[in-house]
C-alpha cells in the first residue's frame, strides 16, 4: 500500500482531536403506511497508513512572542490511534521526567523541545516509550483555549476537587465538569494542589483529551464540522501537513470509539539532580506500555 | 419484514428525487458559506429509450462549503464526486446480474485500504447480504449532498452525504435504504473514497 503518511516526524499544532462520527440518517423521503421498525446495520472505516498512527501531543509553555516549537513542552501525551479497530490510547509523560535527550545528555524531557524542536522531542519521548511518533503536534495554551471554545467546550469527569490560586481560585468540583477553553487549559495545567503532582496532572490532561474526543464525536456528523475543524487547526498551528492530509487525519480521529480509549501515565520516583527536583521515570513501565500498545493502540492495564 | 414493492414511474421517480433533495437540504444544510447562489445541481435528465423504465438520477446538492470555492470549481467537483459515488452505488447495489454473489468489484473509486475495509463490511457496503436471494434491484431514489473543505479556492476534502433507496425483487421483496457519509480526497489525480460511515436497512 502506498504510504500516504510517511513515517517521518512532522509537526503541527494540535487540537488533539479524537472522536467518532455518529451517523445522522436523513429522514426518509418515502412515506409508507406500513412502517416497520427494522434493525439498521452500520459500518464505518477509514483508510490511513499506518493503521496504528502515533501522535505526540505537546502543549508548549511559550509566552507571547516566543516560538512555541522552541520552548519547553509542558504537556506531553503520546496518543495512538488504531484506524482499523477504532481503539486509541494515551501514554502520559510527566513533564519533569529526567531522560536521555539524543545529542544533549540527560535533562528534563520537556527541554528537548527547546533544544531541538518537535522532532527531537518526538525522538526523545519515542526512545523512552519505544514508539516513535508519526506526528508531533505542538500548540500553545491560548490556541488550545481557542480550539476548545470553537467546539463549544468539553465535559470531563473529575475524580477529585482541586483548585489553584493563580489559574482557578474557585476550583473544579468533582464529578462531571463542563469546561470552556480557559477551564480546559487550567484543568490541564494545575499541578501543585494535586496529591500526585505531575502524575495527576498528566492524568487530567488525558481526561481533557477524552472530553475533546467526546465533543468531536457528538458533533462530527454536523455538516461542515470536521471541515471547519481542519481550518481551525491550520489557523492555530504550525504545520507542514497538507490540508488534505489534515482532513484525512481529522476524519480518522473522528472514528475512534470512546469505549475503546485507554490511558496510562508513566510513573516514577522523585529524584534530585543538581539541586533540582525531577521525576525519575520507570523506564520498564514506559516500555511495557509501548510494547502493549504498539500494534493495536490498546493498554489493558496500567 | 418483506414490504410491498412499489414500481417506479417517471413521476414517482421525480417526486422521490425532489423529496430526497429537499430532505437533504432541510436536514442540515443551508447552502455554502461563501456562495449562497450555489444551489442544487439539477443533474442531467435521464436518457431512456421508450418503453424502458426511467433511470433514477442522483440528485446532487452542496451542503457546507468551508472556505471559498467558485462556481466553476463547484461544477467540476460536483461532476467528479458524483461520478465516484455513482460508481460505488451502481457497482455495489444497483447493477450486476442478480441473483448475484460476486461483489469483489463493488468499490471502484475507493482507496486500497478503504476497499479492504469495505470488503470486511460487504454486507452493508454492498448487496452481499441480499444478492443471492433476489433477482433484481430497482432504485427508487438516490441523492448526494457535498460538504467541502476548500483551501486557496481549491477543494481538498469532501464529505459526501449519500442516500440510496431501492426495491428488491425475487425471493426477498423489500425497500432498502443505504445512507451515510463517504470521505474523499484527491488521490493520484482523481477523487477517491478513503473512509465511510454508512447504514443499511429495510424500511
Amino acid at each position: 500500500m502506498r504510504k500516504r503518511f510517511p513515517r517521518l516526524l512532522r509537526w503541527v499544532a494540535v487540537g488533539a482531536v479524537l472522536g467518532v462520527a455518529a451517523l445522522v440518517i436523513p429522514d426518509s423521503a418515502v412515506k409508507s403506511t406500513e412502517i416497520e421498525l427494522v434493525k439498521v446495520q452500520r459500518a464505518d472505516g477509514v483508510d490511513l497508513t499506518p493503521e496504528v498512527v502515533w501522535i505526540l501531543a505537546v502543549g508548549s509553555d511559550a509566552r507571547p512572542g516566543e516560538d512555541m516549537t522552541r520552548t519547553r513542552g509542558d504537556a506531553l501525551q503520546l496518543v495512538g490511534m488504531n484506524t482499523r479497530t477504532g481503539a486509541a490510547t494515551a501514554i502520559g509523560i510527566p513533564r519533569d521526567s529526567w531522560v536521555p535527550i539524543p545529542g544533549y545528555g540527560s535533562s528534563r524531557v520537556n527541554a528537548a523541545l527547546a533544544y531541538g524542536g518537535p522532532q527531537l522531542l518526538g525522538r526523545t519521548v519515542g526512545d523512552l516509550v519505544g514508539i516513535q511518533p508519526d506526528y508531533v503536534f505542538v500548540t500553545r495554551f491560548p490556541y488550545f483555549e481557542d480550539m476548545v471554545n470553537e467546539i463549544g467546550g468539553i465535559t470531563v469527569h473529575n475524580p477529585r476537587p482541586f483548585y489553584d490560586e493563580n489559574l482557578n481560585r474557585k476550583g473544579f468540583k468533582s464529578g462531571q465538569v463542563h469546561l470552556n477553553g480557559y477551564g480546559a487549559m487550567a484543568f490541564s495545567r494545575i499541578r501543585k494542589s494535586l496529591p500526585g503532582g505531575d502524575f495527576d496532572r498528566s492524568a487530567n490532561q488525558q481526561r481533557v483529551l477524552r472530553g475533546i474526543q467526546a465533543r468531536v464525536r457528538a458533533r462530527a456528523a454536523v455538516p461542515g464540522f470536521i471541515e471547519r475543524g481542519v481550518l481551525s487547526v491550520m489557523a492555530h498551528m504550525h504545520t507542514d501537513l497538507s490540508p488534505a492530509e489534515l482532513f484525512r487525519l481529522a476524519q480518522a480521529t473522528a472514528h475512534v470509539v470512546p469505549s475503546k480509549i485507554t490511558s496510562c501515565v508513566v510513573q516514577g520516583s522523585i529524584g534530585n539532580v543538581g539541586g533540582a527536583s525531577v521525576v525519575l521515570p520507570y523506564v520498564d513501565q514506559a516500555r511495557r506500555y509501548g510494547n502493549e500498545a504498539r500494534q493495536d493502540a490498546t493498554i489493558e492495564r496500567c | 419484514m418483506s414490504k410491498r414493492v412499489r414500481r417506479g414511474s417517471r413521476a414517482l421517480a421525480a417526486t422521490v428525487g425532489t423529496a430526497l433533495v429537499a430532505t437533504l437540504v432541510l436536514g442540515g444544510c443551508s447552502g455554502g458559506d461563501d456562495d449562497p447562489g450555489a444551489g442544487p445541481d439539477d443533474g442531467a435528465s435521464a436518457s431512456t429509450d421508450p418503453g424502458e423504465p426511467p433511470a433514477v438520477e442522483t440528485q446532487v446538492s452542496f451542503g457546507k462549503v468551508t472556505g471559498t470555492l467558485g462556481r466553476p470549481a463547484r461544477d467540476r467537483l460536483s461532476t467528479d464526486v458524483r461520478s465516484v459515488v455513482d460508481g460505488w452505488l451502481d457497482a455495489a447495489y444497483v447493477e450486476g446480474d442478480y441473483p448475484r454473489t460476486d461483489f469483489a468489484d463493488a468499490w471502484p473509486g475507493f482507496t486500497r485500504g478503504a476497499r479492504a475495509e469495505a470488503k470486511r463490511d460487504a454486507d452493508l457496503m454492498s448487496n452481499q447480504d441480499l444478492g443471492a436471494d433476489i433477482d433484481g434491484v430497482e432504485p427508487v431514489g438516490r441523492a448526494l449532498r457535498i460538504d467541502v473543505l476548500a483551501v486557496k479556492r481549491k477543494p481538498v476534502g469532501v464529505t459526501a452525504h449519500v442516500i440510496l433507496k431501492f426495491d428488491t425483487t425475487g425471493g426477498t421483496q423489500e425497500r432498502v435504504k443505504v445512507a451515510g457519509r463517504l470521505y474523499l480526497t484527491r488521490e493520484g489525480g482523481g477523487w477517491q473514497v478513503f473512509g465511510y460511515d454508512v447504514t443499511k436497512g429495510a424500511i
